[in-house]
């Protein structure tokens, strides 16, 4: 597998040469390879947002370099302009992005920015929009007459519809109920499944980056703490809270049954595999 | 219940008109009643649309039923003229911290409800220090709201209501919008004005591990109220809790799936603790 | 770009001028800005920019800061002064050349203009960094309180200035954030002529058009929630009261403002 997305000794200070000059990116490297789904946590202020925002070319790194396909981004004018259709990246709440009088004209905005054939336009919208579950007789609508769901979704089709090589999504699922964020996952996971997208998902419940992602990068402090597969990471439970980070609850339960000597296996972080590691624990007799 | 506070009475309410007919239509609330006594912390679920915000809204006059009545205190929320007295008495904290802090100081935001009551200049600033130092926002009681943290912005605004001397604070999903951290110091702030200032605390949320942590909860959905009890008895119903598009903590699910494949575990677990402890019964270990 | 401007931003601290009531703040400002004005003479000139600079010890704010504050306004100053310089005649001719024609008088006046613009920049921005936009707001309210007679809605009006303050910081923060995200959809700002320029700042003006609503619609319930009804029956937590320090501050004023005419009348007039 190659690296789709190559950062290389990132750094980013704000207010440079300032007094209250402040880096919130720390000299980071690290590849993410093609197909991966990427869970990134880090607590607020642990430079996730910063980063995030340079996979695009939509911040200049202080130091360092973001390679896309083996190519810098900063190589050229056209170059920047090139990463922003391959690495789409949709930013926290992002129905206040909404403008266009139809929610089929809004989503057409990113393609139609990519100078496509009108054509093309209309087969990725169709393709995007059924992707999120809006129906046809949505795409007429003002984007401001959908619900507060099918807003946040109408967006993220806006992002899917110029089919990235990468989708990164910041807090997809903020301010949804459980059935809304579920639908936004699952949705997410499809995309995922038929485009062969990489997907790199920022976000603050550690219940749905164990139920989405297969690795999970962790920033803490301007840097990458943790970058391994899903359950190693929420093996290290400790570490994670010393940075005020949490474990999925799962996770917390068989921490103490750990304790209390029951030899339950490590890494587990969804109910699915709760489930059956202690149905194999009582299938084996009791545990002593 | 005698000593109910905010009392709901059959209400309805419905927010379009049909254009044709000039009925009502497409009703948010349909004949829903409850009672909230005095100093309870109660949750209130229920998936986006359930009706949920408006019947918060309801809860000071700020949307009056179309059917039915609420009373606050006994004081019915139709009647106009003491629309102040319940106000006075019912706070309110939204989901958006940055929409409700009206001043460019903290401590003339806290100010802001007490010097709209007429109080007395000495009696502002004492309410105002106390307030602020209940949700622990005190030192920064020079500082500029936007230059603060969401979770401090809401402990600011939930400082405005204590200010006012309010006796309970509605909060509509006020968690919804903040990190984890945040969430931690809205939940904390309202244990303590519970159990050291009395006040009757209504939250609503999405997140049931907010839920587990009240005294009640109760579930609307499409209009009504559908489920009514301590959160020990309203999560065990796992079925009925999802088929409502809601869900339960993890640590239940997991209890609840390990019965349902023939274990003899009890489900009513509502945190890991509890959980943990079931599932250590189960295998015999204590 | 729009948080490089200083004016308008306060400065804590507890200086005298903190310290003082707002209310005799604006007043005395607008009155050594008219003194400024007055100066016909070098020494008055002098008087006012040696009382600037007291003021600025005075006020605690570092020189620094205060500095910051004149830098937008240099290109307006240098090009104020340059056409001063040249169109102005009168005195004794310096210099000649052609069209070109840099009197004495010129030069005073543009050197006047200059200095002028300075102090009175650092003067005001003095008043905005040593009060608080909510006590300016009470001040202000409470000095057109008598327009109140003629129906003039002082409160409603300095509420909404209030707010105006308030939510400036949440819609440059919100611009940023709506511009990033439209960038991220390949929105191009940059290329193009001033027709597309425009065009391209729709993706922005309307999400940030309806999200100002939103925050209106829910600031008006909150507000409502908080029992405000527009200002009857309120009191203030911060009674401003006029103090002896205030009375001070007049006096002080009141003896530069008679310098300042003194010598306009005992020394020579240049402008």
């Amino acid at each position: 597998m190659s690296a789709v997305i190559s950062v290389k000794n990132l750094t980013h200070r704000y207010n440079e040469g300032l007094p209250h000059c402040h880096v919130a990116v720390d000299n980071v490297s690290f590849d993410i390879e093609k197909g991966d789904f990427i869970g990134l946590i880090g607590h607020t202020g642990s430079g996730k947002s910063t980063l995030v925002q340079h996979l695009n070319g939509l911040m200049k790194p202080s130091e360092g370099d973001v390679l896309i396909d083996g190519k810098s981004i900063w190589e050229s004018k056209k170059s920047v302009r090139a990463a922003k259709f391959k690495v789409g990246l949709c930013f926290q709440y992002p129905e206040y992005q909404l403008f266009e009088e139809t929610v089929e004209k809004d989503i057409a905005y990113g393609p139609k920015n990519m100078k496509l054939k009108e054509e093309e336009i209309r087969r990725r919208v169709a393709i995007a929009a059924s992707f999120v579950g809006l129906k046809p007789e949505h795409l007429m609508k003002s984007p401001f007459e959908l619900s507060g769901g099918e807003k946040r979704r109408a967006a993220i089709a806006g992002v899917m519809a110029m089919q990235p090589e990468v989708l990164i999504l910041d807090e997809p699922t903020a301010g949804l109920d459980p059935k809304g964020r579920d639908t936004v996952l699952n949705m997410i996971e499809n995309f995922r499944k038929s485009t062969g997208c990489t997907v790199i998902l920022v976000s603050h419940s550690m219940e749905d980056v164990a139920k989405a992602a297969s690795k999970v990068l962790v920033m803490n402090k301007g840097k990458v703490a943790m970058y391994d597969e899903t359950e190693k990471v929420f093996a290290r439970a400790e570490e994670l809270s010393e940075m005020g980070l949490n474990v999925p609850q799962v996770s917390k339960v068989f921490s103490i049954l750990r304790q209390k000597g029951l030899p339950v296996s490590d890494g587990i972080f969804t109910v699915d595999k709760a489930v059956e590691d202690i149905a194999r624990l009582m299938k084996g007799g009791k545990a002593k | 219940m005698d000593n109910a506070f905010i009392k709901f009475n059959n209400v309805t309410f419905s927010y379009t008109v049909d254009e044709e007919t000039g009925q009502r239509i497409k009703p948010a609330l349909k004949g829903i009643s409850f009672e909230i006594p005095k100093g309870q912390f109660i949750a209130i679920l229920g998936h986006n649309g359930s009706g949920k915000s408006t019947a918060a809204k309801m809860m000071n006059g700020l949307v009056i039923p179309d059917e039915g009545e609420v009373t606050v205190d006994g004081i019915p929320t139709s009647d106009e003229k003491r629309i102040i007295d319940i106000r006075k008495k019912v706070g309110m904290v939204f989901q958006n911290p940055d929409n409700q802090l009206v001043a460019t100081i903290v401590e003339d935001d806290v100010a802001f409800g007490p010097e709209n009551l007429g109080v007395e200049p000495a009696e502002i600033r004492k309410r105002v220090d106390d307030a602020l130092k209940a949700v622990g926002m005190y030192e920064f009681k020079d500082r500029e709201p936007h230059k603060l943290s969401g979770g401090q912005k809401q402990r600011v605004a939930i400082a405005g209501a204590i200010a006012m001397q309010t006796e309970c604070i509605v909060m509509d999903e006020p968690t919804a919008m903040l990190d984890p951290r945040g969430r931690e110091e809205v939940m904390k702030t309202i244990k303590m004005l519970r159990d050291e200032l009395g006040v009757t605390v209504i939250l609503i949320t999405h997140y049931m591990d907010e839920a587990v942590k009240a005294d009640r909860v109760l579930i609307i959905n499409s209009g009504k109220a559908v489920a009514d009890g301590t959160p020990r008895e309203i999560f065990k119903d796992v079925e009925l809790i999802k088929s409502l598009g809601l869900d339960v903590p993890q640590a239940t699910e997991l209890a609840y799936r390990l019965n349902k494949l023939g274990y003899k575990i009890d489900y009513s677990v509502l945190d890991e603790k509890e959980c943990a402890d079931a599932i250590l019964r189960l295998a015999g270990v204590v | 770009m729009i948080k490089d401007i200083t004016i308008g931003q306060y400065f804590p601290g507890n200086s005298f001028l903190h310290r003082m009531d707002a209310r005799m703040k604006i007043v005395l400002t607008l009155a050594l800005i008219v003194g400024i004005f007055l100066c016909r003479s070098l020494v008055s000139i002098a008087v006012v920019v040696a009382v600037t600079f007291a003021l600025i010890f005075v006020s605690g704010v570092p020189l620094k800061m205060v500095l910051k504050s004149i830098k937008p306004l240099a290109i307006i100053v240098a090009f104020t002064a340059v056409l001063n310089i040249f169109y102005i005649r009168g005195g004794t001719t310096l210099f000649e050349w052609r069209f070109l024609h840099i009197t004495s008088k010129g030069l005073f006046t543009a050197f006047f203009m200059v200095v002028r613009i300075i102090c009175l920049v650092i003067i005001s921005s003095l008043l905005t960094y040593t009060t608080t936009p909510t006590v300016m707001t009470d001040a202000i309210e409470s000095l057109l309180s008598p327009l109140k007679i003629f129906k003039i809605p002082v409160h409603t009006l300095t509420m909404m200035m209030t707010l105006a303050l308030r939510f400036i910081p949440v819609l440059v923060d919100e611009v940023d954030r709506i511009t990033n995200a439209q960038k991220a959809r390949g929105a191009d700002f940059d290329s193009g002529g001033l027709k597309e320029k425009v065009k391209a700042l729709v993706p922005i003006i309307v999400p940030l058009f309806v999200s100002s609503i939103k925050h209106a619609f829910e600031l008006a319930d909150a507000m409502e929630c908080r029992c405000y009804v527009d200002g009857k029956g309120r009191t203030r937590m911060k009674k401003m009261k006029l103090s002896f320090k205030d009375f001070i501050a007049l006096l002080v004023v009141a003896v530069i403002f008679a310098g300042i005419i003194l010598c306009n009348i005992y020394f020579k007039k240049v402008v």
